[in-house]
Protein backbone atom coordinates (compact mmCIF):
# COMPACT_ATOMS: atom_id res chain seq x y z
CA UNK A 1 0.00 0.00 0.00
CA UNK A 2 1.12 3.34 -1.09
CA UNK A 3 0.24 5.55 2.28
CA UNK A 4 -0.80 3.54 4.69
CA UNK A 5 -4.27 4.76 5.99
CA UNK A 6 -4.08 7.36 9.27
CA UNK A 7 -0.24 6.86 9.57
CA UNK A 8 1.58 10.31 8.88
CA UNK A 9 4.78 9.12 10.17
CA UNK A 10 5.39 6.74 7.15
CA UNK A 11 4.10 8.50 4.05
CA UNK A 12 7.85 9.80 4.23
CA UNK A 13 8.97 6.67 3.60
CA UNK A 14 7.25 6.96 0.33
CA UNK A 15 7.97 8.34 -3.00
CA UNK A 16 5.26 8.33 -5.16
CA UNK A 17 6.20 7.97 -8.51
CA UNK A 18 3.50 8.59 -11.65
CA UNK A 19 3.81 5.53 -13.77
CA UNK A 20 5.84 5.19 -16.99
CA UNK A 21 2.02 4.22 -18.74
CA UNK A 22 0.11 7.17 -18.08
CA UNK A 23 0.22 10.13 -20.16
CA UNK A 24 -1.08 13.39 -19.19
CA UNK A 25 -2.19 15.55 -21.91
CA UNK A 26 -4.54 18.84 -22.38
CA UNK A 27 -7.80 18.94 -24.42
CA UNK A 28 -9.03 22.43 -24.60
CA UNK A 29 -8.91 23.85 -20.97
CA UNK A 30 -8.77 20.87 -19.35
CA UNK A 31 -6.34 18.12 -18.34
CA UNK A 32 -6.19 14.28 -19.01
CA UNK A 33 -4.36 11.18 -17.37
CA UNK A 34 -4.56 9.07 -19.76
CA UNK A 35 -3.67 5.07 -19.64
CA UNK A 36 -4.62 3.15 -22.67
CA UNK A 37 -8.57 3.55 -22.61
CA UNK A 38 -9.20 4.91 -18.80
CA UNK A 39 -8.90 8.59 -18.71
CA UNK A 40 -9.22 10.74 -15.72
CA UNK A 41 -10.12 14.33 -15.98
CA UNK A 42 -7.90 16.07 -13.09
CA UNK A 43 -8.58 19.92 -11.50
CA UNK A 44 -5.44 22.12 -11.60
CA UNK A 45 -4.49 21.28 -7.81
CA UNK A 46 -4.40 17.86 -8.96
CA UNK A 47 -2.57 18.13 -11.92
CA UNK A 48 0.11 20.44 -9.09
CA UNK A 49 0.45 17.38 -7.46
CA UNK A 50 0.61 14.74 -10.17
CA UNK A 51 3.48 16.86 -11.43
CA UNK A 52 5.35 16.66 -8.60
CA UNK A 53 5.22 13.26 -7.75
CA UNK A 54 8.44 12.28 -9.45
CA UNK A 55 9.82 9.60 -7.29
CA UNK A 56 12.41 11.60 -5.58
CA UNK A 57 9.44 13.81 -3.14
CA UNK A 58 8.12 12.43 -0.23
CA UNK A 59 4.54 13.25 0.53
CA UNK A 60 5.35 15.70 3.15
CA UNK A 61 7.94 17.25 0.54
CA UNK A 62 5.11 17.37 -1.79
CA UNK A 63 2.62 18.79 0.59
CA UNK A 64 5.44 21.63 1.01
CA UNK A 65 5.76 22.47 -2.47
CA UNK A 66 1.81 22.48 -2.73
CA UNK A 67 1.20 24.56 -0.02
CA UNK A 68 4.03 27.25 -1.31
CA UNK A 69 2.14 27.06 -4.62
CA UNK A 70 -1.44 28.04 -3.22
CA UNK A 71 -0.67 29.97 0.00
CA UNK A 72 -3.67 31.33 0.31
CA UNK A 73 -4.95 28.46 1.58
CA UNK A 74 -5.07 26.38 4.33
CA UNK A 75 -1.78 24.54 4.99
CA UNK A 76 -3.36 21.50 6.49
CA UNK A 77 -5.96 21.48 4.46
CA UNK A 78 -4.04 21.18 1.23
CA UNK A 79 -2.07 18.57 3.27
CA UNK A 80 -5.31 16.43 3.74
CA UNK A 81 -5.82 17.47 -0.19
CA UNK A 82 -2.60 16.12 -1.16
CA UNK A 83 -2.74 12.53 0.75
CA UNK A 84 -6.43 12.49 -0.66
CA UNK A 85 -5.28 12.61 -4.50
CA UNK A 86 -2.36 10.60 -4.13
CA UNK A 87 -4.61 7.80 -2.79
CA UNK A 88 -6.77 8.31 -5.79
CA UNK A 89 -3.97 8.22 -8.21
CA UNK A 90 -2.56 5.41 -6.44
CA UNK A 91 -6.09 3.16 -6.66
CA UNK A 92 -6.80 3.97 -10.09
CA UNK A 93 -3.02 2.48 -10.73
CA UNK A 94 -1.55 5.70 -11.91
CA UNK A 95 1.75 5.49 -9.68
CA UNK A 96 4.62 3.44 -9.12
CA UNK A 97 5.51 3.82 -5.61
CA UNK A 98 9.13 3.96 -4.21
CA UNK A 99 10.07 3.34 -1.12
CA UNK A 100 12.63 5.97 -0.05
CA UNK A 101 14.19 3.52 2.83
CA UNK A 102 15.11 1.15 -0.05
CA UNK A 103 17.03 3.81 -1.30
CA UNK A 104 19.11 4.23 1.74
CA UNK A 105 22.40 2.61 1.46
CA UNK B 1 20.08 41.60 -52.00
CA UNK B 2 17.05 40.54 -54.76
CA UNK B 3 14.99 37.61 -53.86
CA UNK B 4 16.84 36.32 -57.39
CA UNK B 5 19.97 36.87 -56.06
CA UNK B 6 18.87 34.48 -53.04
CA UNK B 7 17.37 31.70 -54.88
CA UNK B 8 20.88 32.03 -57.24
CA UNK B 9 22.92 31.05 -53.80
CA UNK B 10 20.26 28.62 -52.60
CA UNK B 11 20.75 26.66 -55.42
CA UNK B 12 23.47 25.75 -58.13
CA UNK B 13 21.33 26.46 -61.39
CA UNK B 14 20.72 29.86 -62.69
CA UNK B 15 17.81 31.25 -61.77
CA UNK B 16 17.17 32.71 -65.42
CA UNK B 17 18.03 28.82 -66.58
CA UNK B 18 14.88 28.08 -64.38
CA UNK B 19 12.40 30.35 -65.76
CA UNK B 20 13.37 29.52 -69.06
CA UNK B 21 11.62 26.44 -67.74
CA UNK B 22 7.98 27.37 -67.14
CA UNK B 23 5.45 26.72 -69.81
CA UNK B 24 4.33 29.71 -71.01
CA UNK B 25 1.00 30.29 -69.55
CA UNK B 26 -0.61 32.79 -67.35
CA UNK B 27 1.34 32.93 -64.51
CA UNK B 28 0.90 34.87 -61.08
CA UNK B 29 4.03 33.88 -59.76
CA UNK B 30 7.21 31.64 -59.06
CA UNK B 31 8.88 30.65 -56.53
CA UNK B 32 11.65 28.01 -55.41
CA UNK B 33 11.56 26.00 -52.68
CA UNK B 34 12.93 22.42 -50.96
CA UNK B 35 15.48 20.86 -49.37
CA UNK B 36 18.31 23.08 -51.22
CA UNK B 37 16.45 26.09 -50.40
CA UNK B 38 16.06 24.98 -46.47
CA UNK B 39 20.16 24.41 -46.53
CA UNK B 40 19.23 20.48 -46.15
CA UNK B 41 19.82 19.30 -49.52
CA UNK B 42 22.77 17.52 -51.17
CA UNK B 43 24.06 17.01 -54.62
CA UNK B 44 21.19 14.34 -55.17
CA UNK B 45 18.66 16.88 -54.51
CA UNK B 46 16.14 18.05 -56.61
CA UNK B 47 14.61 21.16 -57.27
CA UNK B 48 11.18 22.47 -56.62
CA UNK B 49 10.15 25.63 -58.73
CA UNK B 50 6.11 26.61 -57.62
CA UNK B 51 4.43 27.63 -60.16
CA UNK B 52 0.71 29.63 -59.64
CA UNK B 53 -1.27 29.62 -62.99
CA UNK B 54 -4.73 30.44 -63.59
CA UNK B 55 -5.38 26.96 -64.61
CA UNK B 56 -3.63 24.04 -65.55
CA UNK B 57 -4.31 23.45 -69.62
CA UNK B 58 -5.33 20.12 -69.97
CA UNK B 59 -3.16 19.78 -73.06
CA UNK B 60 0.02 20.39 -71.07
CA UNK B 61 2.22 17.65 -71.32
CA UNK B 62 2.95 16.44 -67.79
CA UNK B 63 5.35 14.38 -65.79
CA UNK B 64 2.04 13.55 -62.86
CA UNK B 65 -1.42 14.97 -62.66
CA UNK B 66 -2.89 15.03 -59.58
CA UNK B 67 -5.93 16.54 -58.03
CA UNK B 68 -4.41 19.66 -56.70
CA UNK B 69 -1.90 20.19 -59.31
CA UNK B 70 0.33 19.08 -61.78
CA UNK B 71 4.21 18.39 -62.19
CA UNK B 72 6.68 18.69 -65.24
CA UNK B 73 9.77 17.15 -63.80
CA UNK B 74 12.94 18.45 -65.86
CA UNK B 75 16.87 17.89 -65.75
CA UNK B 76 18.75 21.06 -66.08
CA UNK B 77 22.21 20.59 -65.71
CA UNK B 78 23.16 18.17 -63.14
CA UNK B 79 19.34 18.87 -61.36
CA UNK B 80 16.48 17.51 -61.53
CA UNK B 81 13.90 20.49 -61.75
CA UNK B 82 10.32 19.84 -60.35
CA UNK B 83 8.06 22.49 -61.94
CA UNK B 84 4.61 22.26 -60.13
CA UNK B 85 1.70 24.05 -61.07
CA UNK B 86 -0.87 25.00 -58.95
CA UNK B 87 -4.01 26.47 -60.25
CA UNK B 88 -5.13 29.63 -58.22
CA UNK B 89 -8.36 28.04 -57.49
CA UNK B 90 -6.24 24.81 -55.52
CA UNK B 91 -4.06 27.11 -53.45
CA UNK B 92 -7.46 29.07 -52.27
CA UNK B 93 -9.09 25.57 -51.55
CA UNK B 94 -6.18 24.89 -49.37
CA UNK B 95 -5.67 27.66 -47.57
CA UNK B 96 -9.58 27.69 -46.98
CA UNK B 97 -9.10 24.03 -45.43
CA UNK B 98 -6.48 25.52 -43.07
CA UNK B 99 -8.42 28.26 -42.10
CA UNK B 100 -11.27 25.86 -40.86
CA UNK B 101 -9.79 23.29 -39.43
CA UNK B 102 -11.22 23.09 -35.54
CA UNK B 103 -7.76 23.27 -33.82
CA UNK B 104 -8.62 23.05 -30.01
CA UNK B 105 -11.84 21.62 -29.90
CA UNK B 106 -11.55 18.40 -27.93
CA UNK B 107 -14.82 17.16 -29.67
CA UNK B 108 -12.98 17.24 -33.20
CA UNK B 109 -10.39 14.87 -34.26
CA UNK B 110 -8.16 16.20 -36.38
CA UNK B 111 -5.59 13.65 -37.32
CA UNK B 112 -4.21 14.09 -40.95
CA UNK B 113 -6.95 16.38 -41.69
CA UNK B 114 -4.82 18.31 -44.42
CA UNK B 115 -3.24 16.01 -46.98
CA UNK B 116 0.45 15.24 -47.29
CA UNK B 117 1.13 17.02 -50.62
CA UNK B 118 -1.48 20.09 -49.00
CA UNK B 119 1.34 20.20 -45.65
CA UNK B 120 3.90 19.92 -48.00
CA UNK B 121 2.81 23.05 -50.18
CA UNK B 122 1.97 25.08 -47.28
CA UNK B 123 5.78 24.63 -45.83
CA UNK B 124 6.96 25.04 -49.06
CA UNK B 125 5.30 28.04 -49.64
CA UNK B 126 6.42 29.28 -46.01
CA UNK B 127 10.04 28.57 -46.65
CA UNK B 128 10.04 29.45 -50.37
CA UNK B 129 11.83 32.42 -52.24
CA UNK B 130 10.10 34.40 -55.28
CA UNK B 131 11.37 34.40 -58.51
CA UNK B 132 8.81 36.44 -60.30
CA UNK B 133 6.28 38.75 -59.20
CA UNK B 134 6.70 39.05 -55.76
CA UNK B 135 3.97 40.97 -54.87
CA UNK B 136 1.98 38.14 -55.98
CA UNK B 137 3.95 35.74 -53.89
CA UNK B 138 3.19 38.06 -50.72
CA UNK B 139 -0.28 38.04 -51.96
CA UNK B 140 -0.17 33.86 -52.00
CA UNK B 141 1.91 34.08 -49.01
CA UNK B 142 -0.77 36.12 -46.96
CA UNK B 143 -3.89 33.74 -47.65
CA UNK B 144 -2.00 31.64 -45.64
CA UNK B 145 -2.01 31.36 -41.91
CA UNK B 146 1.38 29.86 -41.20
CA UNK B 147 0.55 30.04 -36.99
CA UNK B 148 -2.31 27.69 -37.47
CA UNK B 149 0.06 25.68 -39.89
CA UNK B 150 2.62 25.06 -37.03
CA UNK B 151 -0.39 24.60 -34.61
CA UNK B 152 -2.00 21.77 -36.70
CA UNK B 153 0.98 20.24 -36.73
CA UNK B 154 1.61 20.54 -33.39
CA UNK B 155 -1.31 18.88 -32.19
CA UNK B 156 -1.32 16.38 -35.43
CA UNK B 157 2.36 15.12 -34.37
CA UNK B 158 1.23 14.48 -30.45
CA UNK B 159 -1.99 12.68 -31.94
CA UNK B 160 0.46 10.23 -33.78
CA UNK B 161 2.66 10.30 -30.56
CA UNK B 162 -0.43 9.06 -28.03
CA UNK B 163 -1.21 6.02 -30.84
CA UNK B 164 2.42 4.54 -30.51
CA UNK B 165 2.64 5.60 -26.85
CA UNK B 166 -0.67 3.49 -26.09
CA UNK B 167 1.06 0.42 -28.25
CA UNK B 168 3.97 0.30 -26.53
CA UNK B 169 2.21 0.33 -23.14
CA UNK B 170 -0.26 -2.54 -24.69
CA UNK B 171 3.13 -4.49 -26.20
CA UNK B 172 4.55 -4.20 -23.02
CA UNK B 173 1.43 -5.47 -21.01
CA UNK B 174 1.35 -8.59 -23.37
CA UNK B 175 5.17 -9.22 -22.86
CA UNK B 176 6.18 -8.51 -26.66
CA UNK B 177 9.23 -7.08 -26.04
CA UNK B 178 10.60 -7.00 -29.54
CA UNK B 179 7.61 -4.83 -30.75
CA UNK B 180 7.28 -2.56 -27.97
CA UNK B 181 11.25 -1.66 -28.10
CA UNK B 182 10.72 -0.99 -31.74
CA UNK B 183 7.71 0.64 -31.37
CA UNK B 184 8.97 2.72 -28.40
CA UNK B 185 11.47 4.28 -30.64
CA UNK B 186 9.05 5.10 -32.82
CA UNK B 187 7.50 7.12 -29.77
CA UNK B 188 10.75 9.10 -29.17
CA UNK B 189 11.21 10.11 -32.67
CA UNK B 190 7.46 11.31 -33.21
CA UNK B 191 8.04 13.03 -30.05
CA UNK B 192 10.68 14.91 -31.38
CA UNK B 193 8.71 15.29 -34.76
CA UNK B 194 6.32 17.38 -32.29
CA UNK B 195 8.91 19.71 -30.50
CA UNK B 196 10.39 20.53 -33.99
CA UNK B 197 6.53 21.25 -35.17
CA UNK B 198 6.71 23.57 -31.76
CA UNK B 199 9.58 25.31 -32.32
CA UNK B 200 8.36 26.44 -35.87
CA UNK B 201 10.77 23.67 -38.07
CA UNK B 202 7.66 22.65 -40.16
CA UNK B 203 9.38 20.68 -42.86
CA UNK B 204 7.38 17.25 -41.88
CA UNK B 205 10.63 14.73 -43.64
CA UNK B 206 11.98 12.22 -41.49
CA UNK B 207 15.34 11.91 -43.51
CA UNK B 208 15.91 15.28 -42.46
CA UNK B 209 15.14 14.56 -38.17
CA UNK B 210 19.11 14.48 -37.96
CA UNK B 211 19.52 18.03 -39.62
CA UNK B 212 16.41 19.77 -37.93
CA UNK B 213 17.71 18.27 -34.48
CA UNK B 214 21.05 20.29 -35.05
CA UNK B 215 18.56 23.37 -35.85
CA UNK B 216 17.19 22.80 -32.36
CA UNK B 217 19.71 23.45 -30.68
CA UNK B 218 19.85 27.07 -31.35
CA UNK B 219 15.78 26.94 -30.57
CA UNK B 220 15.47 25.23 -27.48
CA UNK B 221 17.10 25.93 -24.19
CA UNK B 222 17.18 22.20 -24.24
CA UNK B 223 18.09 21.44 -27.70
CA UNK B 224 20.98 19.77 -27.39
CA UNK B 225 19.69 17.84 -24.41
CA UNK B 226 17.07 16.25 -26.48
CA UNK B 227 19.41 15.53 -29.16
CA UNK B 228 21.82 13.67 -27.13
CA UNK B 229 18.56 12.00 -26.01
CA UNK B 230 17.27 11.51 -29.15
CA UNK B 231 20.40 9.56 -30.38
CA UNK B 232 20.64 7.39 -27.31
CA UNK B 233 17.50 5.85 -28.27
CA UNK B 234 18.13 5.25 -31.74
CA UNK B 235 21.87 3.93 -31.20
CA UNK B 236 21.47 2.15 -28.08
CA UNK B 237 18.80 -0.57 -28.15
CA UNK B 238 19.52 -2.99 -25.33
CA UNK B 239 19.25 -6.97 -25.95
CA UNK B 240 18.32 -7.89 -22.38
CA UNK B 241 14.81 -8.45 -21.34
CA UNK B 242 15.74 -6.29 -18.56
CA UNK B 243 17.13 -3.77 -20.92
CA UNK B 244 14.78 -3.57 -23.51
CA UNK B 245 11.45 -3.73 -20.67
CA UNK B 246 13.66 -0.04 -19.50
CA UNK B 247 14.56 1.12 -22.79
CA UNK B 248 10.65 1.25 -23.47
CA UNK B 249 10.07 2.37 -19.97
CA UNK B 250 12.70 5.40 -20.75
CA UNK B 251 11.46 6.01 -24.02
CA UNK B 252 8.13 6.94 -22.43
CA UNK B 253 9.05 8.79 -20.15
CA UNK B 254 10.83 10.95 -22.10
CA UNK B 255 8.05 11.23 -24.43
CA UNK B 256 6.04 12.70 -21.62
CA UNK B 257 8.53 15.11 -20.59
CA UNK B 258 8.92 16.32 -24.23
CA UNK B 259 5.07 16.30 -25.10
CA UNK B 260 4.26 17.99 -21.52
CA UNK B 261 6.96 20.22 -21.64
CA UNK B 262 5.26 21.81 -25.21
CA UNK B 263 1.59 21.65 -23.73
CA UNK B 264 2.91 23.96 -20.97
CA UNK B 265 4.72 26.23 -23.24
CA UNK B 266 1.37 26.04 -25.31
CA UNK B 267 -0.79 26.90 -22.37
CA UNK B 268 1.43 30.36 -21.78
Amino acid sequence: MLIPANDGAHSSDVLPHKAFYVRKRRSGESTYLIYLTSIVRIAPLSEAIWDACDGRTSIPAIAGVIASRYSELDPDLLAALVVQNIECFRDAGLLESVDASSRRV
Amino acid sequence: MSDAADADIAVDVPVAEILRGVLPCSVRTTWISGSLVEGFGNTGSDIDVFVAVDAIDPNWSMTRRVTTHAVDVRIIGKRRVDYEYWPVSSIFAVAAKLADLRLDDPATNILDALEPVEVEFIHRLKVGLPLSDRESYADVRRCFDFERFRRYLVQNAIQYVDDAFDDTVGMLESGDLDCAVLRARDVVELSIDALLYHRDVTNDKAKYRATKLRQLRSLDLDGEEYRMAFWRFESEIPHSTHGRQNYARDALRFSSAVIEAIQREQQC
